[in-house]
């Protein structure tokens, strides 16, 4: 392209032009415009990169931030942590805009109207740090001189690091059972069908690197499935970054990114996931594709199983698995794929051509997360799933599923255990002698297998069963948003003494007492073990990279100084520790002993590096034995050992033998030490347990095993849609609402932002009279809400997806008054396992407003 | 002769929208507000669509990036009658007449903005076929989180993706390598979590997006209009 010097009007303005410049100049000299002018006169500039965390999803991806003149403008992947390799979600940047958010709580605040609802306004005052912890410290010891620790609450949802610890120690020295997190509003149900097969109560990690099928249940591996970013990432590299490509199979409800990527989308009823996992299962017992070396094998060799044909125990040799036959005597003798295809919608031939592949492709992985579990069959169609893994043999293999180690901190020097005084200790007792519960009765005999039931605290605090709170501390969670049914948190929580760590005017900080604002991620210290993925242990660290924009305080050591004035014991405790920056410093000491692949040794070389990780994952499953790393290979097999001591006691000589069994203490833990396709906790359940469970389910005779139980949807018969609540990769945890970046494009696939909105099939809206973009009414049983309806060719016409993030009271200029959460019309059910909410089980109807 | 060209792999993306967002970080684009969305003034240098075909259950659909297309033969140089949008030189050295400061001494043929120059006539956005050129409507906020390596834009001009020239020129400045996979990229390219972008010199043969270009079967938008992109998109 070549400029032509004519004397033309163009020719003219570019002479102008560069002498303007001067001219320009001169008339006014903060027009943004004349800065890219005088881009040479730039003045001294202090720039860093503050290694940093993410913590717009539970991922724990490092980052880097970069810093310049005290204001943080840009954050990137960490290259040296292994989730992030440099790279970021989109949620990730938009840190930058939630840390210099305008609307953010400033500083302590204070109600001074007693009255709590959704229109009134909490008259907040601002008061100083002191008043507000003294003010607090003294209710706290109120309190317990009258008995009622028990009835103070703390309620958490984003938890990293070392704040599950500290609410935990707090609890604990103050003598109350409830420390209760929010899980059960996340994905508890696919944790505790592991748990209920293998033992191991957590998500699986995954290999995906070297996995070549993958069997996905409802698992949005590109949008939401967590570790998000480095879900990406393997995706990514499993299409194209190794020459042989893996195949993904999407076993969803609705037409998602993840959907749309991969090879098939097998569009099952919603619900009914276990009962094509059972179907794919009896294929492969069937076909006699099960893998021998881990399940074991028929005595007579080349026998497979019959379709209507019992077998007798005898006949098969379990190897690392047991309960198989009982499982396909009284399960999936006779689950055929007709009958699979029957429940799903899926054909036949479809699952049979699946589960061949699936078990003939090695390796491979069967996995999924809420969309599988947020049914009232959650639990039992994640046990469907899982079982899946055992009997391809992909338990603990290459390619295969395994369990993230946890990180070798040091413990600190100071043990909570030595300041539980008579008060705290009663209280313990009590609770674990079932003489007291849980607010939210997560481990009574209703609840024996749970780790909580956030979603329920609303109704048994407003009935007063097991008691009423007294005080609410709430950290990263919103009850009045994020559950179910949220309009009965709004009712109940009337008269709850709150104390909100949110720095953000979320709902549950309207209904506060007092706000102690949090500081944002970016300005404080924390550490970050990560979400389960790559099994080897990493953990991230948070270094302040800005100083407080605001008056806020991390929240951490909020609760330690509310500690310190608490007196007795318990105040001790918190003198002695001092502060959390303490308790890092502390931790970081285990780095010594076992330094990271990267020479990350200790707090220092941590906080510069970001990340201490240790590859590889230390067990393998291989030729039919388990082998543990020994530096150079896996090369020790991991062998029963029998220990034989020799004592004398009351004169006589005592021999006590006892079995080292590596395997079950490590990986496969349960009673029997094997994979349990009959699950030994579910039996080992007492009898009261065990009555109410059966109760709650229509196969009851089935209760041990992974087997399909119809799912119950609230509205089914009145109403005639499902509703499927997904997220979005642009939606960070119920926190993202005021984030411009990520409101302004919240629907890659539908191209839809800045405001919530329906999904429809084209031919259901057709049928309602319906067209893109219209507004309409969504009802349920719980009640209505209108938004905007868009069509999406790919959805089956039974489905309306409602992605969450909207409908906040305020949350910042952005959020306010923006769409609706679709939480209001999702009625509050629950997996009776689990407890995991079913957030995927109401039915609606749709009309044009 | 250099000629700075970015590879899109579709296979690859996996429509996160991270390039997106990372661009508006990099590049202090001013957000939206739902006002803005309504009326379309939403400025993406770097946007993701996603287009469908058919319906349940015979559906697909396709997730895209698109950016400026940096086209060889541009349509908005062409049209633009104050001579503010122009196209570096290929060659180092080559007479041409750079904004002051932004993209000065780059080559490598990126198509930039004079903003000092730009009236706001929008005759570019119109003559250009990707619609990826953006108009400030808005005067841009001040924020603490901008970007102080680029230029701040006023209301009334137009603006659009510079290939993170500001990125380029100090990497030439401080001796730096350009292009993937080991060289400095533009903000979108390094943030990919799928590595779906590959940037670099496309008249170097043994650049990786030479090598990449050679080895796949690989694509322009609107090539029949003339335009010849810069940007490919494989398979």
């Amino acid at each position: 392209m070549v400029l032509e010097a004519k004397m033309d009007r163009r020719g003219f303005l570019k002479a102008a032009g560069v002498a303007g410049a001067a001219t320009l100049g001169v008339i006014s000299l903060d027009k943004p415009v004349i800065r890219a002018l005088a881009q040479g006169l730039e003045t001294a500039r202090e720039e860093k990169w503050v290694s940093s965390v993410c913590i717009q999803c539970p991922a724990g991806c490092g980052t880097k931030v970069r810093v310049v003149n005290g204001k943080a403008v840009k954050i990137e992947g960490n290259p040296e942590h292994p989730y992030s390799n440099g790279k970021l979600c989109p949620k990730g940047y938009a840190g930058l805009q939630l840390l210099y958010d305008v609307d953010r709580v400033k500083q302590p605040l204070k109600r001074t109207n007693p009255k709590k609802g959704k229109d009134e306004d909490p008259g907040f005052v601002p008061v100083t740090w002191d008043e507000a912890l003294d003010d607090i410290a003294n209710r706290l010891k109120t309190i317990r001189a009258e008995g009622k620790s028990h009835t103070v609450n703390f309620l958490s949802g984003r938890n990293q690091g070392r704040a599950g610890s500290v609410w935990g120690t707090f609890m604990k020295l103050y003598g109350s059972p409830n420390n209760i997190g929010h899980s059960s509003i996340c994905a508890d149900a696919s944790k505790k069908a592991k748990s209920l097969l293998d033992g191991n109560d957590d998500y699986n990690a995954y290999d995906w690197e070297n996995c070549n099928y993958v069997l996905n249940f409802g698992g949005a591996f590109i949008e939401a499935w967590r570790p998000t970013n480095l879900m990406l990432q393997r995706w990514a590299h499993m299409r194209r970054g190794r020459p042989v490509r893996a195949k993904q199979v999407m076993v969803d409800t609705r037409f998602s990114t993840t959907a749309i990527k991969s090879d098939e989308w097998l569009p099952v009823k919603p619900g009914t996931d276990g009962a094509l996992a059972l179907g794919i299962a009896h294929v492969i017992l069937t076909e006699g594709l099960w893998d021998r070396s881990f399940v074991g094998d028929f005595k007579e060799k080349g026998r497979k199983f019959r379709i209507g044909e019992t077998v007798a125990k005898e006949d098969f040799e379990e190897a690392l698995t047991s309960g198989l036959i009982d499982w396909w005597n009284n399960v999936l003798i006779n689950f055929t794929p007709g009958k699979a295809s029957l429940i799903t919608g899926i054909p036949a031939e479809t699952i049979i051509r699946v589960a061949k592949e699936f078990a003939t492709t090695k390796p491979a992985i069967a996995g999924g997360e809420r969309g599988a579990g947020a049914h009232t069959n959650g639990t039992y169609n994640h046990m469907a799933i899982h079982a899946l893994n055992a009997l391809v043999g992909s338990m603990f293999t290459v390619g295969g599923v395994m369990y993230q180690m946890g990180v070798p901190y040091a413990s600190l020097s100071i043990k909570d255990d030595e300041y539980v005084d008579d008060v705290a200790k009663n209280v313990d007792k009590d609770f674990k002698e079932h003489k007291l519960e849980r607010i939210d009765m997560a481990k009574s005999d209703e609840w024996p297998l749970v780790s909580n039931v956030y979603q329920n605290i609303p109704d048994n605090h407003a009935a007063g069963k097991p008691y009423k709170l007294s005080v609410m501390f709430t950290y990263y969670t919103n009850p009045l948003f994020s559950n179910p049914n949220p309009q009965r948190a709004w009712e109940a929580f009337k008269d709850v003494f709150i104390v909100e760590t949110s720095s953000y005017l979320s709902e549950t900080a309207l209904y506060a007492d007092y706000i102690l604002p949090d500081s944002y991620y970016l300005e404080r210290w924390q550490d970050m073990a990560v979400y389960p993925s790559t099994g080897y242990p990493v953990t991230g660290f948070r270094v302040p990279a800005v100083a407080p924009v605001y008056d806020t305080r991390n929240s951490m050591d909020v609760i330690i100084d509310i500690g310190k004035r608490m007196g007795g014991k318990m105040g001790e405790y918190y003198n002695k520790l001092g502060n959390h920056e303490n308790m890092l410093r502390e931790i970081a000491k285990g780095f010594e002993k076992v330094p990271g692949d990267n020479g990350v040794k200790d707090f220092n070389s941590w906080a510069e590096k970001g990340a201490w990780y240790k590859k590889p994952y230390l067990y393998r499953f291989s030729n039919g034995k388990f082998y543990e790393w020994d530096g150079i290979g896996y090369n020790k097999e991991m062998k029963k050992t029998e220990e034989v001591k020799e004592e004398v006691k009351d004169g006589k000589p005592v021999k006590t033998t006892t079995v080292k069994d590596p395997v079950k203490e490590k990986l496969l833990k349960t009673k029997s030490g094997k994979f349990e396709f009959r699950s030994s906790k579910l039996e080992g359940l007492n009898d009261k347990q065990k009555d109410i469970l059966k109760s709650k389910i229509k196969n009851p005779d089935l209760f041990a095993y992974p087997h399909f139980e119809e799912p119950t949807f609230a509205g089914m018969g009145d109403y005639p849609l499902y509703l499927s609540s997904p997220k979005m990769i642009t939606h960070a945890e119920g926190r993202g609402a005021n984030a411009q970046w990520l409101q302004e494009r919240f629907g890659i696939v539908l191209g839809k932002a800045w405001s919530s909105w329906i999904e429809l099939n084209p031919d259901k809206a057709d049928e309602l009279g319906i067209k893109n973009g219209d507004e309409v009414w969504v009802e349920s049983p719980i009640g209505k809400v209108k938004t905007m309806a868009v069509i999406n060719p790919g959805n089956p016409p039974w489905i309306v997806v409602f992605p969450f993030e909207n409908g906040h009271w305020n949350y910042g200029r952005y959020a306010k008054g923006l769409g609706v959460n679709p939480n209001e019309i999702i009625a509050n059910l629950s997996d009776p396992v689990s407890a995991q909410s079913c957030t995927n089980a109401t039915m609606v109807k749709v009309e044009k407003a | 002769m250099v000629r700075y060209g970015m590879i899109i792999d579709l296979d690859r993306c996996v429509g996160c929208g991270a390039c997106a967002v990372a661009c508006k970080a990099e590049n202090s684009v001013t957000s939206s507000t739902p006002e803005d969305y309504k009326k379309r003034r939403l400025m993406e240098w770097n946007r993701v669509i996603t287009v469908f075909k058919g319906k349940y259950p015979n559906v697909s659909a396709s997730i895209m990036p698109i950016i400026c297309n940096h086209c060889e033969n541009p349509p908005c140089v062409k049209v633009c009658p104050v001579d503010a949008t122009y196209k570096t030189p290929y060659k180092s050295g080559e007479a041409a007449i750079y904004s002051a400061g932004e993209g000065e001494g780059v080559e490598g043929g990126l198509v930039l903005q004079r903003y000092e120059r730009c009236i706001g006539c929008k005759y570019c956005m119109v003559a250009c076929p990707y619609q990826q050129r953006f108009f400030n409507f808005y005067e841009q906020e001040e924020k603490d989180y901008h970007n102080p390596d680029v230029p701040r834009r006023i209301t009334g001009i137009v603006e659009k993706c510079t290939f993170c020239v500001h990125r380029l020129k100090k990497a030439k400045a401080e001796g730096k390598k350009i292009g993937s996979p080991d060289g400095v990229e533009p903000a979108c390219t390094e943030a990919c979590p799928a590595r779906t972008r590959t940037f670099g010199d496309m008249d170097d043969p043994e650049s990786e997006v030479s090598k990449l270009l050679r080895s796949r079967r690989n694509y322009q938008l609107r090539a029949d209009l003339g335009t010849n992109p810069q940007v490919y998109y494989l398979d």
